[in-house]
């Protein structure tokens, strides 16, 4: 099976499957682009990922390596968040920081499965809760005046679902 | 229970090991954010805005998720320094539709400066406004007003006249008016604002004599409108004759529901004058009879939607649906007094997508043949419709694998046992030719109504299972918690319950729809009289997504219990 080289911020190297590999459409792009051939020893350096985020990526484009090419959504609706599956719930047990480093890993090697997937997780944990709430998860700063806040919470109280 | 994967304070999973890493929310760029917000929903959003400087801006500045909020002012009195101008005068955010209900509206020029020229729709409901006020606040909105809907509004007209009108609402296409009386002044000023409307909805409304003016403000929009309703109106031929012979006026969809006094003729005219009508309600007109529907049809060969009742027909398809060959949506009420037995099974139709038969009996072996010709129906409503053969229901599902929305309600004749596949296998099917999927095949079901199916009980709800269920109706069901247990088991995306007059259902069963139903929005026990304060612990304990309750005629919940249910954030509409 043709394999390239995947290389860490870290300097560590992933001997990856191609077709694995290629479910980055940045990796895609930048072997087609670059035409580096299979049988090429080159070594595709990813400055933006550590090697402890992409041995989860690949893991997690090994698993999913046969899905098929998600479609498009329309924009206007709300999505569905429910529909994760039980082992990307799985997959995505983890500390706060590795899930955004995934979610920036997932941005920048453009996999919009896993992108879609982390996303979900992230509203999730946003659902339900009160503002303060939120900014207790997310350990955010209220950066608002008093005055700011008021405005908008009354603006908030006058809002309703379409 | 919860499987949602909740990520504090877990450890990293997995084989990997991870050095603890700093990276927060805030590190991810704002398309990711943005991605992140669009999953959520206007509860949801408005926290989310209201979190801190940098997701305010998000939210704000992103049209398709502010197009998910509706401003909604109740109660108030809007005029010049009043609470709303201060704050909304103020705001960052643009609104693109608004909803005023209850309101007394006074001058207050600074708010509508503020929010009218994004403002797409807006509506007054139950408003108390004068007819200056109303020219002031639609002539901030001219830039890009589309829909206007006014309810019950008490106007003064003399005003109206007098009005100098300096502007047009050029993008507004559908107006809507609603249980008011239309004085001509109020016509007269929509026909000099409004060039280019598409759809005039007049609902539960009447005007002055027979309705010259309204006639007067079509015709100066013949250039542009295509659909007119004007249900439970006194309309009568004549208005429909005069709107029917305005020249290039090319109507395409026409609803008058319950308008009394028109008669088949009126509509044989109109049908002639204005042969681009695809749309056309007829529901509670009349009975229509069998040279009508010939007429009507042999006119209007392009029909897509159809709503009437009938009478007096021996054969439907002869007569009437063999001439529809692209319709889309076909409702036939009351059809009490057909002529025996209603057979549909000659029609054939693959563009069919809804139908709805009320009060019908279904001949044996017409149904499953009429769905094998129909295939594609995706919402089908029969209506308290009784069966020679239920079986020949069971059937019909096996042709029908799109279905979405399905309602029976008031179908004395199901039981149990429709719901139940092993039973009913053990049945022999008189077509051995049909492969045979019983309901609970039905994959893509998102909405179900078994209301007053008075014989269904828990066996019913334990066979229920459809992963896509939203909504479902059990009015008046001798359901127990035992049935809503295996219900939220099976059908966990459920988002609308509703079990009012319910006898049977108790606090646990409530505890097992607010704890186990993540995304419920909306929750009737109406009449659930042995419901006690121990269901309010339970909803204001559990539900997180609630907008509407309505626990009227509950008599064993307290006052205290009411006044908690009145401090849930989400609920919108309560009613106790």
């Amino acid at each position: 099976m043709p394999t390239i080289k995947l290389q860490s911020s870290d300097g560590e190297i992933f001997d990856t499957d191609v077709q694995i590999a290629k479910c980055s459409g940045t990796i895609k792009t930048m072997l087609e682009d670059l035409g580096m051939d299979e049988g090429d020893d080159e070594v595709v350096p990813l400055p933006n990922v550590n090697s402890a985020i992409l041995r989860k990526v690949l893991q997690w484009a090994t698993f999913h390596k046969d899905d098929p090419i998600p479609v498009e959504d329309d924009d206007s609706k709300e999505k569905r968040t429910d529909d994760i599956s039980s082992w990307d719930a799985d997959f995505l047990k983890v500390d706060q920081g590795t899930l955004f480093e995934l979610i920036l890993a997932a941005n920048y090697l453009d996999i919009k499965g896993l992108l879609d997937v982390t996303c979900k997780t992230v509203a999730n944990m946003i659902k339900g809760k009160t503002p303060e709430e939120i900014r207790k998860t997310f350990n955010i700063k209220n950066d608002f005046t008093p005055a700011e806040e008021e405005q908008v919470r009354k603006e908030n109280e006058w809002c309703e679902e379409k | 229970m919860d499987e949602s994967p909740s990520v504090e304070s877990v450890p990293t999973g997995g084989t990997t090991t991870t050095t603890p890493s700093t990276t927060t929310i805030q590190s991810l760029p704002t398309e990711v954010l943005t991605a992140i917000f669009h999953h959520l929903r206007v509860p949801d959003l408005a926290s989310v805005r209201q979190t801190c400087r940098h997701w305010y801006e998000i939210v704000i500045s992103n049209r398709t998720l502010m197009s998910r909020f509706v401003l909604s002012l109740r109660n108030f009195r809007i005029e010049d320094g009043c609470e709303q101008c201060r704050v909304l005068g103020g705001t960052r955010s643009t609104f693109e539709k608004v909803c005023l209900k209850t309101c007394t509206v006074a001058p207050a020029p600074v708010l509508w400066r503020t929010i009218g020229t994004q403002l797409a729709e807006l509506s007054l409901s139950d408003c108390t406004i004068n007819g200056q006020t109303l020219v002031g606040v639609l002539r901030c909105t001219r830039d890009n007003l589309r829909s206007l809907t006014i309810k019950s509004i008490k106007l003064d007209d003399h005003l109206i006249y007098d009005t100098p009108i300096d502007f047009r609402l050029e993008r507004l296409h559908t107006l809507t008016i609603r249980s008011s009386f239309v004085y001509d002044a109020l016509f007269h000023l929509f026909k000099r604002i409004c060039p280019n409307l598409k759809a005039i909805k007049l609902t539960f409304s009447s005007y002055e004599r027979w309705g010259e003016e309204l006639v007067s403000f079509v015709a100066t929009l013949r250039a542009t409108l295509e659909a007119i309703t004007l249900s439970y109106t006194k309309a009568t031929g004549v208005i429909l004759q005069q709107i029917g012979r305005i020249e290039q006026l090319r109507l395409r969809k026409v609803s008058l529901k319950s308008c009394f006094a028109i008669k088949e003729n009126d509509i044989l005219l109109l049908a002639r004058l204005q042969p681009t009508i695809v749309h056309l309600n007829l529901e509670n007109l009349f009975s229509a009879s069998e040279q009508f529907l010939q007429a009507l049809s042999a006119f209007l060969p392009q029909m897509k939607r159809i709503k009437l009742r009938v009478a007096r027909i021996t054969n439907l398809h002869r007569s009437f649906l063999a001439n529809m060959p692209q319709l889309n949506y076909l409702k036939i009420t009351d059809a009490t007094q057909l002529k025996g037995n209603l057979d549909l099974s000659a029609y054939e139709n693959p563009a069919l997508e809804k139908l709805f038969v009320s009060a019908a009996m279904f001949s044996r072996n017409t149904l499953p043949r009429f769905f094998e010709r129909c295939p594609n129906i995706r919402s089908l409503t029969l209506y308290q419709c009784t069966y020679e053969n239920i079986h020949d229901l069971q059937l019909a599902f096996s042709h029908l694998k799109g279905l979405e929305y399905l309602n029976l309600q008031r179908t004395i004749d199901i039981g149990d046992s429709f719901f139940n596949r092993d039973v009913f296998d053990t049945i022999v099917m008189p077509f051995e030719r049909i492969r045979f999927y019983p309901i609970a095949n039905l994959r893509k079901l998102c909405y179900l109504n078994l209301s007053h199916c008075r014989d269904l009980s828990d066996q019913a709800l334990m066979a229920l299972q459809f992963p896509l269920l939203k909504k479902i109706d059990l009015r008046g069901l001798h359901v127990t918690e035992a049935g809503i247990a295996s219900l939220v088991r099976d059908c966990p995306h459920l988002e609308y319950v509703l079990v009012d007059a319910c006898k049977r259902i108790c606090d646990q069963a409530v505890l097992y729809l607010c704890r186990d139903l993540h995304s419920l929005r909306l929750l009737n026990l109406e009449s659930c009289k042995a419901i006690t304060d121990q269901s309010v612990e339970h909803i204001v304990r559990h539900c997180r997504s609630l907008v509407w309750l309505n626990a009227l005629n509950c008599p064993q919940l307290s006052e205290e219990g009411k006044a908690r249910l009145r401090t849930v954030r989400t609920i919108r509409s309560l009613h106790v």
